[in-house]
């Protein structure tokens, strides 16, 4: 009688010991308030926010260049602007770098609106929230990495016509005015 | 004219040349561009350039050499929104 009434404590000491070690877990994350979806929302959420200051700082980063090739850019039209003016006055025929001014206008103009196009789009993807959030911003960053492809296509022509057609048609003047006598 | 007028006097003259000052300057700040939209913006440079003879075309070459090479097309390299940039 005795012994049964042992192996009846027993028996149930080890069913409690059971039904803590399954209910446990489930009771702690049901006191915290936290399913195991809110908690993989939550590293997400942690992930993307590391993720967006990343993209704000390679925002930062854009924005200082853009500022400086728009600045050096401006400078560069107006010198071979003053250039032109002045080769004009002196009766050269300034009509080739009249049309390169006016070309490479253009061109810094594509850089800046393809530029205005990246800014919007990664500042976009910066504004993105909830829980759609990933799948959202791989979509978003295709569109952008496609925009910067073409920023930084406009930054080569930019430089590329300058030192391939600008540079070539400032030494004909140079020529002319040479061969004009006017040169010394 | 008393000592007492004259400064009276000078200070309105400083504060009339400061009132001018700071409404020339109005319209530079205001109507700054940022570039966005397609306008390439930027301020107005007040670079000046003399050509008087060749050797000032060669100057001149040199400077413009100088301002497209101090700009790298690295600045916009397609790498930097990559996966491994931005650790997603």
């Amino acid at each position: 009688m005795k012994r049964e009434l042992v192996k009846g404590a027993l028996a149930t000491a080890l069913a409690v010991a059971l039904l803590v070690v399954v209910l446990a877990p489930a009771a702690l994350a049901q006191q915290e308030g936290e399913s195991p979806r809110e908690r993989v929302n939550e590293r997400l959420q942690e992930r993307w926010d590391e993720v967006r200051q990343r993209l704000e700082l390679i925002i930062t980063r854009f924005e200082n260049n853009k500022e400086r090739h728009v600045k050096v850019y401006n400078e560069m039209k107006e010198k071979v602007q003053q250039l032109l003016e002045q080769m004009k006055e002196k009766g050269l025929d300034v009509s080739k770098l009249s049309q390169d001014l006016a070309a490479w206008d253009e061109m810094i103009k594509r850089f800046a609106s393809d530029y205005a196009a990246l800014m919007e789009t990664l500042k976009q993807i910066c504004e993105l929230e909830g829980g759609k959030v990933e799948e959202d911003f791989r979509r978003m960053i295709q569109g952008a990495r496609e925009q910067l492809r073409k920023v930084h296509q406009d930054v080569m022509e930019i430089r590329l016509f300058y030192q391939k057609t600008i540079r070539s048609d400032i030494q004909e003047l140079r020529s002319q005015m040479d061969g004009s006598g006017q040169g010394t | 004219m008393t000592k007492e007028s004259a400064i009276k006097r000078s200070l309105s003259a400083a504060l009339l040349a400061l009132a001018l000052a700071a409404a020339a300057m109005l319209p530079t700040s205001c109507g700054k561009g940022t570039g966005e939209g397609g306008s390439a913006g930027g301020e107005a440079s007040s670079v000046k350039i003399e050509i008087e003879d060749t050797s000032d075309i060669d100057a001149l070459i040199k400077d413009l050499d100088s301002s497209i090479g101090s700009l790298s097309d690295e600045d916009f390299a397609p790498d930097q929104l990559n996966d491994n940039h931005l650790g997603w």
